[in-house]
């Protein structure tokens, strides 16, 4: 729950306001609803790895773990559990 | 044999038909297309431009991020004889609202996504008449709203008549102005084609090569991926971004890719991955523009990938592919952007406006077939960055920008002649993010410098001071947060200092030489 709300909370501030209603959901499209960008991409990169004390292999960028909020959250918390096990 | 004359840049398509009509000419987003399919889906949307009212001039934008649907809409605008500008998918919706209303557009193409604040534009400017939504769109749209796939089912692929000649203008690249609003660059068919031809030639391609891009087609080096593939008869591989470089690699690996497109920021973060796990070896030449490769940079790509040639370019919006580094070059002279390529003449004047020769310091002058006609509805602007040639009626390009050249004629940028920062490859006016900042309430003072930055050249550093006599409760995160809802993600200070007050020259105003 903590994982999902800080990357929510990451996430939702860098929402575009003045594109409302548009509303951070989990299915959220990252890349195509601007949310992020390709810089924005390797910046969430960084803000994963400092905040989770977890490594992200460069394979694992992927549009399966990185394009929607759900997916992130599901990837974050199997990769911060498999390093704290 | 390939016998046609191409004189307008959507012929390229007419040319590979009779060639290669099945041949594989777009690789994106999952999906294969032949030159063929293309052609037919540019046929069909072309026609429903026409019904929708687009004449001889008429602009189109395209806000799209790179796709299947982003190519076909290129073509099919200049089949429809109108005039495309391909739009930065950062672009922030006032931006993009300017710039609709700058060039008077006539149909906007772009993502279901964005339906909301396409509603907003066709309520608020009189000359925007439809919108073309890719993906899913839902029915209770105005008939304004018409769907990118329905179009592709019911549309006939017959193109109307084409009027169009090579003086005619293809699309406007919009680009960002010291002043701090895009000028929107007036390219021809017969300068776009020039362009293109000086690029192939440099970079020797053949219909053999499969080209991969991460560029967005907003970006003159990216639009250019797509026109000198589609020129030569190759395969285009256009990634929708550079989010995700492993996939992109791969990519490039399971495709055969023979060259790729990048900008120093792509490249530096290329250089950051493991590319020992990936087949590489049809990778014969890799392209940069936008900003010079730091020499740490060129011996990173060379270790890396010593296959690879490294073709460096350097161009302008005004004047693209006007010079080029030679591979063989790049570990000798890594810091010059090289030699005007064939077809460019280039010369270097000091402030009383005499050519200078080796060595010395001057104002950049490019001449040629590339050289743009001026910037849409700006006047002004035009007769400062384009003046009267050699010929009666030709124009060359005031570059602006401080360069030296050595004794072998190669160039080095030296620095530019306006306060434009480029972040990775974009080009920020730092009267922009000041705009920004003076528009949050008991801001007094700001200025905006570039700072040097591993990956992206550049980054922004902004300088903020308050009205003393304010009670402000900002703080850098407030600050922040102000500028991403208010400026593309490039354009967002990546520092924020907040300071009791800024240096001034003797006439008042913010001296940012020595802030940093």
């Amino acid at each position: 729950m903590e994982i999902a709300k800080q990357l929510y909370s990451y996430l939702e501030e860098r929402l575009p306001s003045n594109q409302k209603p548009l509303q951070l959901t989990g299915e959220t499209l990252l890349l195509e609803q601007k949310i992020i960008d390709s810089i924005g991409m390797l910046e969430l990169v960084f803000f994963i790895q400092d905040t989770f004390a977890v490594e992200i292999p460069e394979e694992d960028i992927t549009p399966e773990n990185f394009a929607t909020l759900d997916g992130l959250v599901g990837y974050v918390e199997g990769l911060v559990s498999q390093s704290s096990s | 044999m390939r016998t046609r004359t191409i004189r307008l840049v959507h012929e390229i398509l007419a040319d590979n038909l009779e060639v290669h009509p099945d041949k594989v000419a777009l690789v994106c987003d999952g999906q294969r297309l032949t030159y063929a399919q293309i052609d037919e889906m540019a046929n069909r949307l072309a026609a429903a431009f026409y019904d929708l009212g687009v004449r001889r001039g008429d602009r189109i934008l395209l806000y799209l991020l790179n796709s299947v649907e982003a190519v076909v809409s290129v073509f099919a605008a200049l089949k429809a004889n109108a005039v495309f500008s391909v739009i930065d998918y950062a672009t922030k919706p006032d931006k993009l609202k300017y710039i609709a209303s700058d060039c008077a557009a006539k149909v906007l193409v772009t993502h279901n996504h964005q339906e909301v604040l396409a509603s907003e534009l066709l309520q608020a400017l009189s000359s925007l008449h439809a919108v073309v939504l890719t993906g899913d769109i839902s029915e209770k749209l105005g008939p304004e709203f018409l769907a990118f796939d329905e179009i592709q089912v019911r549309s006939a692929p017959s193109p109307p008549p084409q009027l169009h000649i090579d003086r005619d203008l293809a699309y406007l690249v919009y680009t960002s102005g010291s002043t701090g609003q895009p000028k929107g660059v007036m390219t021809t068919h017969y300068s776009s084609l020039f362009a293109i031809q000086i690029a192939i030639d440099y970079l020797g391609l053949t219909e053999n090569d499969v080209i991969a891009s991460p560029l967005p087609l907003s970006y003159s080096h990216g639009f250019n991926q797509l026109l000198k593939t589609f020129r030569v008869g190759g395969t285009l591989v256009l990634e929708k971004s550079f989010a995700y470089p492993a996939v992109t690699l791969k990519r490039i690996e399971t495709e055969g890719v023979t060259g790729f497109a990048g900008v120093p920021t792509v490249l530096a973060i290329l250089m950051k991955l493991d590319l020992g796990r990936y087949d590489l070896r049809h990778l014969r030449y890799i392209s940069s523009a936008g900003a010079a490769l730091p020499p740490s940079l060129i011996a990173q790509i060379r270790e890396t990938l010593p296959q690879a040639a490294i073709f460096s370019m350097y161009g302008m919006a005004e004047a693209s592919n006007a010079f080029g580094l030679d591979p063989e070059q790049i570990d000798y002279r890594p810091t010059s952007v090289g030699r005007p390529l064939v077809g460019t003449e280039a010369w270097l004047v000091d402030d009383a406006g005499s050519r200078l020769g080796p060595d010395q310091i001057g104002e950049l002058f490019v001449r040629g077939g590339h050289v743009r006609c001026g910037y849409w509805n700006d006047p002004d602007t035009s007769s400062q960055r384009l003046w009267p040639g050699v010929l009666p009626g030709e124009l060359v390009c005031h570059t602006g920008d401080m360069f030296r050249m050595d004794e072998d004629g190669y160039y080095y940028f030296v620095g530019r002649g306006d306060e434009i920062i480029k972040s990775g490859g974009k080009k920020v006016a730092p009267k922009e993010v000041e705009n920004a900042l003076y528009s949050l309430s008991g801001v007094t003072e700001a200025a905006a410098v570039g700072v040097p930055d591993a990956i992206l050249g550049q980054v922004i550093k902004a300088f903020v001071v308050f009205d003393p006599q304010r009670q402000s409760n900002l703080d850098e995160r407030a600050i922040l947060r102000h500028c991403r809802e208010t400026l593309e993600d490039y354009m967002v200070p990546r520092y924020i200092e907040i300071r009791d007050s800024l240096p001034k020259t003797g006439s008042g105003k913010i001296k940012k030489i020595g802030l940093v």
